[in-house]
Parts: structure tokens; C-alpha cells; sequence
């Protein structure tokens, strides 16, 4: 739709703690960007 | 798709010390995870940014991690000699193996240049001329010579190098899509930090032009759009995160504006008319994973 390739987040923002910010990096780390990798990988 | 993660560094309350050292640990920690860079905005007399001087913080983070490319979304050029930043870009690229995509603007807050005596009206012109000594001085094979209306170099020996080559890779703030083909013709990546109908005028303006170049779409730059999200074990959990702590980043972002009476920007308007919301719309609540209420009508839906 916004017809990008590059998507950036801004995870640490505001009152939020170190934990909380950690754990969303880490959740979108294992749990996002391995969906994208096998995306990418069925469309060759 | 690649994902980077974009930071403010802006004042969360506890103090500028713990607050950096807590970041480089998040950066070590996006070095490791496979982001593919980590961007820093750069502001000035405001909560909206701790970081005034994004190139010495980039230098610790060059320190902290292996893989992780890094620099500032963006440096705003009307506030430097441009040699300067030749010469911290080439350090920075050097220090890290060759990491920095260092950023280009010209500034988004005329209240922000006026502190270094910079006339709003003047940044444009500023910018373009600043951006060309810049090119010229990667250019120079052994000595610079530039002769402007604001910057002049007689005959400098370009001793500073930086480990890309021709030099590192640029990135512009393209929210708007004026810019968007003088970037594809620099081939300079871009972002946008509003909304995907917005952004989508950028991403297809880069690409037409890109395509009248005849070049590969292989080597298409990085067409990018930035986003806050809270993720947490829960929907519940993460929206009630995002409530908690959105409005303190807001508060901040207006601040500048509102202590001097200006209309805000359209892009912060914007955030304030969904982030004002006390209760989020029952339509993001059935949305998981859950994000702040600034991202919820575009995240994740406008990533393709």
C-alpha cells in the first residue's frame, strides 16, 4: 500500500522502560521478521 | 523486507546518563537480533531529543556492535560546516568497518535552526549548497576547491576518507514527495514518517524516475516508513503500554511548537488527533500485535 522495502520502528519512546522496549525487539525479532524471510523466499 | 529501528532518543525521566547507557544496550541488542541499521534523529533544545549531536553518540554505538549499520535520520546540514561533517562521516565510517548511512536534511524546525542563527527562510538554499560541497569533497581525488555563496574552500588535501566507497550511502527524510526524484537520481534512500496514502506519492515518485534512469530495479535504494509500536505477551498488555507512555513522546514532539505559540506540523497534528483518543478504537483492539495509537490505522497493513 505505502509501497515500501524498508520499514523502520521506533520501539523506545516516551515514558517506556529499557524492559519494555527490550521485549519489543526481541518479540519482533522472533516472531516478525522470520514471517517477511519465508515471504521473500516463497516469491522466488 | 528489511527492518531497522528509529529512535528520538527523546527524555524519558530518567536523566540523559542512564537513559544512553539503557540505549547503547537496546542497540547491542538490535546488533544482534538482525536489524539491518539503527537511526537517529537529531534535535536541539528540546525533550524530543537528548541527542544533540547524533555523530558522538553513533561513535559509541560504532563501539557496541558488529553488524548493525547506524547514523543519523538526519543530520541537519544549514547547522554545520559541511566539512565537519565530511570529516565526522569519514570517522564514523571508519570506526565501524564501514556501518554509517549518514542522513541529509534540512531541517523540519525553524525554532530549532533560529537557536544557531539560522534564518528558516535561509535552510534551502543552505542545504542544496551544503549537499554539493559535501558530493564534491567525496568526488576530490586529492584536494578540494569550492567556491559558494556560503562556503568556500580555497585548496583542502582531503586527507579524511571514508571506508565506503564512492562514500557511504545517504538517507532523506521524504515525508513529502517533492524530493522524491531528486533522491532516486542521487540514489538516496529515503523515509516517510506519515501515513501510507502520503507515503505511496514518494515511493511511486522514486520509482518513475528510477525507472526513466534505466536502472535496476535490483538496486533500488531503500524506500522506507517508520512506525512506533509497543509489542508485549499480550494485545492487552501492549495497548495498555502504548497508553501509558505515547503521551509523555507527544508531549514532547509538540513541545517546541507549542512553547512558542506555531502551528504544528502537519505530520504531528496528525498524531495528535489519533493519539488524543483516551480509549483506542475497538477496531485496534481486535488488531494484533498491538501498536501505539499514532501507527494503528497504517501498521502492519501498509508494509507491502
Amino acid at each position: 500500500m505505502a509501497g515500501v522495502n524498508y520499514m523502520t520502528m521506533d520501539v523506545a519512546f516516551g515514558g517506556i522502560t529499557f524492559e519494555e522496549a527490550s521485549r519489543t525487539a526481541e518479540l519482533f525479532a522472533r516472531d516478525v521478521m522470520p514471517a517477511f524471510r519465508s515471504v521473500r523466499e516463497a516469491a522466488r | 523486507m528489511e527492518f531497522g529501528i528509529f529512535d528520538h532518543i527523546d527524555d524519558s525521566g530518567v536523566g540523559a546518563a542512564v537513559a544512553l547507557e539503557e540505549r547503547l544496550r537496546l542497540v547491542e541488542q538490535y546488533d544482534r537480533e538482525g536489524f539491518y541499521a539503527y537511526h537517529i534523529a537529531e534535535h536541539h533544545g528540546t525533550p524530543l531529543g537528548l541527542v544533540g549531536s547524533p555523530n558522538v553518540f553513533l561513535a559509541a554505538v560504532a563501539q557496541r556492535t558488529e553488524r548493525l549499520r547506524f547514523g543519523a535520520l538526519v543530520n541537519v546540514l544549514p547547522l554545520y560546516h559541511p566539512l565537519r561533517l565530511v570529516e565526522e562521516w569519514c570517522l564514523l565510517d571508519q570506526l565501524s568497518g564501514g556501518r554509517l548511512e549518514p542522513g541529509i536534511g534540512r531541517g523540519a524546525s525553524p525554532v530549532e535552526a533560529s537557536f544557531f542563527g539560522v534564518d528558516a527562510d535561509s535552510t534551502p538554499a543552505r542545504f542544496t549548497e551544503a549537499f554539493d560541497l559535501i558530493t564534491a569533497a567525496f568526488a576530490a581525488r586529492d584536494t578540494l576547491r569550492f567556491d559558494g555563496v556560503h562556503f568556500q574552500v580555497a585548496e583542502m588535501a582531503m586527507t579524511a576518507r571514508p571506508l565506503q566507497h564512492p562514500h557511504p550511502p545517504f538517507w532523506f527524510g521524504a515525508s513529502r514527495p517533492d524530493r522524491a526524484g531528486w533522491c532516486a537520481e542521487r540514489a538516496i534512500n529515503v523515509m516517510s514518517l506519515v501515513d501510507a496514502e502520503r507515503t505511496r506519492l514518494t515511493t511511486d515518485g522514486f520509482r518513475e524516475r528510477w525507472s526513466e534512469l534505466n536502472r535496476e530495479d535490483s538496486a533500488l535504494p531503500h524506500l522506507g516508513l517508520n512506525r512506533h509500536i509497543v509489542l508485549a505477551d499480550s494485545e492487552t498488555e501492549a495497548v495498555r503500554i502504548a497508553e501509558r507512555v505515547y503521551p509523555r513522546f507527544k508531549a514532547s514532539i509538540d513541545h517546541l511548537w507549542v512553547s512558542r505559540g506555531l502551528p504544528r506540523p502537519r505530520s504531528t497534528r496528525r498524531r495528535s488527533a489519533s493519539s488524543s483518543t483516551a480509549a483506542p478504537p475497538s477496531s485496534a483492539r481486535r488488531r494484533a500485535p498491538a501498536s501505539t495509537s499514532a501507527s494503528r490505522s497504517t501498521w502492519p497493513a501498509s508494509t507491502t
